[in-house]
């Protein structure tokens, strides 16, 4: 008897295993192999308590159900019952007693994903006191935080969380499923098929069915080759639950033509004289290189021209401004242009176009110094607490560097890889120092590992041979997660 | 910041022309920071290119101090003169931001 | 703008709260008066005495007591204010802070002015000196709140002197004044401009430690060598004697601006080491002026400064406005006339100046000075709106009828029936807008004729208003420079200089570090720093908002965005405020700093570390031959003399003279970064040079392929940034060449060794001497057996325990975030 159970037992969980790996044809197999085996097992389950019932042990079938129940039905009852009636604590120990490797870091991660819709104080609570507890930091963490913060409202925040998941080391399936789903939500939300479909293509989180479905639908919207065709989809959609809320997506797919692509806006040629086209280009200034390049000419074009030299020359004497106004008005006006420029290139992380002039210049100077300056102070301060004896929690120091290693990732794209080479001795320094201490005097391999890895990566990038070489001894090394010791692959 | 640059210029704040002489900034001033004291409908919002802005006392005192100073007021007036047309009207919406969600997380089970 | 319901003659108050003499003025509209205090003098000195039983006097009868019972008597305490330095009153037993002395003066005032004039005075307007900083500001308001006043409002000085001189000045003489004022212990300078009836400020400058009681000590000195034994400023118990010389000199000074000669003569003789040194000496007009002159000049030169940055040479001045005691002195006068070549305003009291101008600045904002009399309004009610002071002849007038069913015309009658408005139409919401005709440099009231629906005439509350034509000013101008500083060391600028207040401005920032939950160590501070400069170390921390791991409701990572609000009020006040959108939490308390204490031991040794800096930057200056830069210095150290006397009087217990060094060290400060940085080019660029020699050589030699042709790339790159005089790039671009040359030294197994025997050199810094002993024999070991790999691993390993060189992050104020 105990051993059909077992077998059941086993063959859904390997069912669910091989599922989350796969993203072909095979996740329908699997997914009715599972089905197979959870029938099975009901069945199995259900026979038990009538026995025990029938031979009069009903009290003890209550908790022989539950024990036999839950491994197979936890992941519903957490998605339909615990989530939205709040039940973090229930939900946390129901997984507890799942038998994978390291059941804790599931628990947290279900416990905060029933944060992530239903949001208590208390549950809060309790999620960070159990997540607080457990050293090395590790994904399962990471994940809790994130969906502690999505329970907030904070979905940026737990986007950039998730997503750095994907550089540790320390992999709980189930958990990573959790997250890719949240990301695969999240990017339906906010309809950035592309971003979801790249994710599916790169298979960078295990697939739940709703993942997989939603994961169908961005192919079909992008319209890619390959796409899943109807019926797959109805299938796909059977799979995932939730189905009433994806029915309109499931619709949509029928009708939804592939996506025009769309043209980048081309900055309006505005001809008349050079000082009014300037304004009207620094109005028209948006996110596009197209926009910057021409407000920057514009502007160099308009602060060199003998036109409004003259003109601001001869206000300046009528309205009885004092010596070198006209000099003084071009620098100031220049100035704080680039102010605005700056700001906008900064914000869409544009580079500096290409022109010579008042603005050009400054913009350039002031884009690659700036960003220089900002990323020096950043390290610094993020390894000057080190020195200064401030320890922060495992997770502060894992976001404070997914912050700096984003900052730096956009100042080397907006700048190129002759900036890339001035930023990255000092980031690897710091960084290198910082993950060397995690490493030695705080035990947190998986993260230092991840910092370590990155810092190869970028070494590579510029050619520093002394780095490439200390770098890779440091990402060779083995770490010890709770799931086991990993060795790390560095050609992956 | 990009749109304040234009929207803020006391020429605009003030609702003179750049032309107004010293006497005509210093009436007008006066007699906004009035209106705006007794709450008077007409004084809340002035015209800009960029379409309507809210007027405040205090932009109101910071754009007749700069329109005093000749040389604050040479910068001014050059990007009053070179600015597009002022008009009424509701400040032009921000770019339409993508296609409505078709599914929100919430209906999803992923958010609170 | 004036206020609702104006009692039918309004009284505007100014009051001028100096250093050594205070006054009060009123204005009615019409004249302006000095109001005279008991003594029936225009000036009360601003001296306050506490007896034992702990009763106050104010004023010259306190004065007397300067000489007899200095310890209980205090004076000059404004040169204190926002210190927060207490002065102790040993008879009475207790310690009063500056701003409460200064309340005393206030009351005094105040009760002269309910004695000449019966009102009981609620509102005026303090003068401040035009470099006052925001704690000064705050404790002057601060000190007004104590005195009773319900409202003020503060008015630089040197622009109520303007205001008052241009008052009544004839026709609209459009052109450029100066305001010169020489007081106690300040000294102001002020380009001021009119036109069009319109005064403004176009700069100011000045020096807040120079005036009369410089001279007083040059005096003093002089008469003190004359006496048969010497005090001296830096031995405590000489203090008691030079006081009471000080005070005869001062006398013997104010008497030759008159007279030619001068007798100082003490009742009682001066105990000095124990002796009794008897004092009769006569001082001449030419001898005071002798020792004067150089202050005088120190005053013009800094006026002529101010000339040069506005583009007016001397000789382009309308006029020049002398303020304040010392200007009274002939020599005085003489001087400033030659050597700004410009006529003196004639005609004007140079004591009560700006009391005067305080009160006329009062009508222009509007601030009656009478408590309000809220009697029953006996008719239709109308909120108006109006300048109680018009440049304009013909300003609006704004209305409101409070109520339904609002009259359906208004028009306004001027008294003297010269003229009369035309109807203007009242909107049935009770407003109305129309404007008046005033008659030039006159007190113009206007009755209000109200009109109903049904015809009738409607009697209105108030029923006549008054408007004053003659030269206004705008709202008060912020004198310095406010700001945020920010993590790199500059400052982002939130209100320039000038700007009119009340102002606020808002900003986005963002944090370079993370604010962590429940963490009470980490902080993120929001230093607020006032200044003209743009590196916020060359500024002054005049508040800071702190947000405190234990105050935020969750983690604030890296990168969070902060809206940071900086507001001032008329008074100066600052307030600001820091919502954080992540978190949505809005954080306000900013502590407001005081001007930081200035103890003689910290400031002898800032003085040393400048010394010595002072000589490593003019030996390596005259070893380039950089004149401009030994120009700067040369200066540097004729101020460094001066501070080095300043802090010798500090040593003998003088508070002010050790602010004045403090601000004299910073300034030096300045100065010497700045020629510093004049001085550090030519060495960069030789510094670059070296980089790219020894580079090239190293890499060509040890270095690989890819890293021969970085190299090139990196040498094109410091070439241009060379040219371009870019001293950033060019220091990165060279930390580049090194690493790569480093890079292809550690190839060499020479490498090793050598950092083996300099890090071994340095062991006396290690953190753990044992170990890096054990470390050294080990390294020592391979270094005999040739063993490359084994020496690194040692070299790394000594290299951990020695200390690092930390980049020094205060110039930032420990700011916690950038633009
Ligand atoms: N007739 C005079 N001749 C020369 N000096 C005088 C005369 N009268 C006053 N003083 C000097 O003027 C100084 C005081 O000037 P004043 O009253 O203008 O200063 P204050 O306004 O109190 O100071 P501050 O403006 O710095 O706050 C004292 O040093 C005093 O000795
Ligand atoms: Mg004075």
């Amino acid at each position: 008897m105990a051993l059909v159970y077992i077998v059941l037992f086993r063959l859904h969980r390997k069912a669910i295993d091989a599922r989350r790996l796969d993203r072909t044809w095979r996740f329908f197999s699997w997914s009715v192999i599972a089905g197979l085996a959870a029938g099975g097992l009901i069945t199995f389950a259900v026979m038990f308590v009538a026995l025990l019932v029938a031979i009069g042990l009903w009290w003890f079938a209550i908790p022989f159900a539950m024990y036999l129940f839950l491994p197979a039905f936890e992941p519903l009852l957490a998605r339909h019952l615990y989530a939205p009636l709040g039940l973090a604590q229930l939900a946390y120990w129901s997984a507890r007693a799942d038998t994978t490797k390291d059941p804790e870091g599931y628990a947290l991660a279900v416990a905060a994903r029933v944060c992530a819709q239903r949001r208590t104080g208390k549950a809060e609570a309790f999620v960070i006191a159990r997540r607080d507890k457990r050293k090395p930091l590790g994904d399962a963490e990471v994940v809790a935080t994130a969906f502690l913060a999505a329970g907030r409202g904070d979905a940026d925040t737990a986007r950039v969380l998730l997503r750095s998941t994907h550089a540790l080391v320390e992999v709980h399936p189930r958990v990573r499923e959790l997250a890719g789903e949240w990301l695969a939500v999240d990017a339906a939300a906010r309809g950035a098929w592309r971003e979801l479909h790249e994710d599916a293509l790169a298979t960078r989180w295990p697939a739940s069915p709703l993942t997989f479905f939603l994961e169908g639908v961005a192919a079909r919207k992008l319209g890619v080759p390959h796409a899943p065709r109807s019926p797959e989809m109805i299938a796909r959609w059977l799979l995932a639950p939730n189905r009433r809320a994806t029915r309109k997506l499931r619709a949509l797919v029928y009708i939804a033509p592939p996506l025009p692509v769309v043209a980048v806006p081309v900055a309006r040629d505005v001809r008349g004289a050079a000082m009014p086209r300037a304004v009207e280009a620094h109005l028209a200034l948006s996110g596009t290189p197209g926009a910057l390049a021409a407000a920057v000419g514009a502007w160099d074009q308009a602060l060199g021209d003998p036109d409004v030299r003259a003109w601001l020359a001869r206000r300046a004497l009528e309205l009885d401004a004092p010596l070198g106004a006209v000099e003084r008005a071009l620098r100031d006006v220049a100035t704080a242009v680039t102010d605005d420029l700056v700001r906008a290139a900064d914000a869409a992380r544009l580079g500096a176009p290409a022109s010579r002039g008042l603005v050009g210049d400054a913009l350039a100077h002031r884009l690659r110094h700036g960003r220089l300056d900002d990323l020096e102070a950043a390290f610094s301060r993020w390894e000057g607490r080190r020195t200064s004896g401030q320890v922060l929690p495992a997770i502060d120091e894992w976001r404070e560097f997914i912050a700096l290693r984003t900052a730096y990732e956009d100042a080397c794209r907006a700048g190129g890889t002759d900036l890339r080479r001035l930023a990255f001795p000092h980031a690897y320094r710091c960084t290198n120092r910082m993950a060397v201490w995690l490493w030695n005097a705080r035990d947190e391999l998986p993260l230092a590992h991840a910092m370590h890895r990155w810092l190869l990566r970028e070494a590579l990038a510029v050619g520093d041979a002394e780095a490439i070489d200390l770098c890779t001894r440091n990402a060779r090394l083995g770490v010890n997660t709770r799931l086991g010791r990993i060795e790390p692959d560095l050609t992956k | 910041m990009t749109a304040e640059r234009v929207a803020d210029n006391p020429f605009f704040v003030l609702g003179v022309s750049p032309e107004a002489s010293r006497i005509e900034v210093e009436r007008e001033a006066q007699k906004l920071l009035g209106m705006l004291e007794l709450g008077f409908e007409a004084a809340r919002a002035y015209p800009t290119p960029l379409g309507d802005r809210p007027r405040t006392a205090e932009a109101v005192r910071a754009a007749v101090a700069a329109l005093r100073d000749p040389y604050q007021r040479l910068v001014a007036e050059l990007w009053a003169r070179h600015a597009p047309p002022v008009r009424g009207g509701a400040a032009t919406p921000e770019a339409a931001a993508g296609e409505a969600p078709v599914v929100t997380r919430r209906a999803l089970g992923w958010c609170p | 703008m004036a206020d609702p319901n104006p009692p039918v003659t309004p009284l505007y108050v100014g009051i001028d709260l100096g250093t050594t003499n205070s006054a009060a003025a009123v204005f009615d509209g019409e004249r302006v008066s000095v109001v005279r205090n008991a003594q029936s003098a225009t000036v009360t000195p601003s001296v306050v005495r506490l007896d034992k039983q702990g009763r106050i006097t104010v004023g010259t009868r306190a004065r007397r007591f300067l000489e007899q019972d200095p310890s209980n008597t205090a004076a000059e305490f404004k040169r204190l204010m926002g210190t927060g330095q207490g002065i102790a009153f040993p008879a009475a037993g207790t310690t009063k802070k500056p701003e409460e002395l200064s309340a005393e003066v206030l009351k005094a005032l105040r009760q002269d002015i309910f004695d000449q004039l019966g009102v009981n005075i609620e509102r005026a307007v303090i003068s401040v000196p035009a470099l006052f900083e925001l704690p000064q500001s705050a404790a002057t308001s601060e000190a007004a709140r104590l005195a009773g006043f319900a409202r003020v409002e503060l008015l630089q000085e040197p622009i109520a002197s303007a205001l008052a001189a241009g008052w009544r000045a004839d026709g609209d003489g459009a052109g450029s004044w100066l305001v010169f004022d020489l007081g106690g212990g300040t000294f102001d300078a002020s380009l001021l401009e009119t036109r069009d009836g319109l005064l403004r400020v176009v700069g100011h400058d000045g020096d807040n430690f120079l005036g009369g009681r410089d001279f007083d000590w040059a005096i003093t000195e002089h008469l003190a060598a004359q006496l048969s034994v010497v005090p001296r400023r830096n031995e405590p118990g000489h203090a008691g004697a030079l006081r009471a010389l000080r005070l005869a000199a001062e006398d013997a000074k104010i008497e030759l601006s008159r007279n030619e000669r001068a007798q100082v003569t003490l009742a009682n003789p001066l105990r000095i080491d124990d002796q009794d040194v008897e004092v009769d000496l006569e001082l001449d007009r030419a001898t005071v002026e002798r020792l004067c002159a150089p202050f005088v000049d120190r005053a013009l030169d800094v006026s002529l400064r101010l000339l040069a940055t506005h583009g007016l040479g001397a000789g382009k001045l309308a006029k020049v406005v002398l303020v304040g005691g010392p200007t009274v002195m002939p020599m005085v006068r003489a001087r400033v006339a030659a050597r700004l070549d410009a006529a003196l305003a004639e005609g004007h009291d140079p004591m009560t100046l700006v009391a005067q101008g305080a009160a006329l600045y009062a009508a222009t904002a509007g601030l009656d000075g009478r408590a309000h009399a809220t009697a029953a309004p006996t008719g239709r009610q109308i909120w108006l709106q109006y300048p109680a002071v018009s440049s304009d002849l013909t300003p609006h007038v704004v209305g409101k009828f409070i109520g339904a069913n609002p009259p359906t015309k208004i028009r306004f009658a001027r008294a003297d029936g010269g003229w009369t408005s035309g109807d203007a139409s009242v909107a049935p919401d009770g407003t109305f807008l129309t404007s008046v005709t005033l008659l030039p440099r006159r007190a113009c009231t206007f009755a209000i004729e109200a009109t109903g629906a049904d015809g009738k005439r409607v009697e209105t509350s108030p029923p006549a208003l008054t408007i004053v034509q003659g030269l206004t000013i705008g709202d008060p101008p912020l004198s310095r420079t406010l700001g945020v500083a920010l993590a790199n060391g500059m400052v982002q600028t939130y209100l320039e200089r000038g700007a009119p207040l009340p102002a606020r401005r808002t900003f986005t920032h963002y944090t370079v570090e993370t604010i962590a939950k429940g963490s009470e160590g980490s902080v993120l501070r929001i230093p607020i720093v006032q200044g003209e400069l743009s590196q916020a170390n060359l500024c002054r921390l005049v508040g800071t908002l702190d947000i405190g791991g234990d105050a935020v409701t969750d983690t604030v990572p890296v990168g969070a965005a902060v809206e940071v609000t900086i507001e001032l009020d008329r008074g100066g006040r600052l307030s600001a405020r820091a919502l954080v959108p992540l978190i949505g939490q809005v954080f306000e308390h900013v502590a407001h700093l005081l001007v930081p204490d200035a103890s003689p031991e910290a400031l002898e040794i800032a003085m040393r570390d400048l010394r010595r800096q002072l000589a490593e930057l003019r030996t390596d200056a005259f070893r380039r031959g950089l004149a401009s830069v030994i120009e700067k210095l040369d200066h540097v150290e004729g101020r460094l003399a001066e501070a080095e006397k300043d802090i010798d009087a500090a040593h003998g217990g003088d508070a002010d003279a050790a602010q004045r060094a403090r601000r004299a060290l910073l300034d030096v400060d300045g100065t010497m970064a700045d020629a510093d940085l004049s001085r550090k080019w030519p060495q960069l660029e030789d510094s670059a040079r070296n980089t790219a020699i020894s580079a090239s050589s190293t890499v060509g030699m040890h270095g690989t392929d890819a890293e021969r042709s970085l190299l090139q790339e990196v040498l094109a790159a410091m070439e241009k940034a060379r040219r371009d005089k870019d001293a950033p790039e060019l220091e990165r671009q060279m930390r580049l060449a090194s690493r790569l040359s480093t890079a292809a030294f550690n190839r060499t197994s020479e490498a090793w060794e050598w950092y083996f025997a300099d890090a071994s050199s340095e062991i006396g810094k290690a953190r753990d001497l044992p170990k890096a002993n054990a470390l050294v024999a080990e390294g020592k070991a391979a270094v005999e057996r040739g063993d490359t790999t084994e020496l690194r691993r040692v070299v790394k390993g000594l290299w951990a325990l020695l200390p690092e060189d930390s980049e020094a992050r205060k110039k930032g104020f420990d700011s916690g975030v950038r633009s």
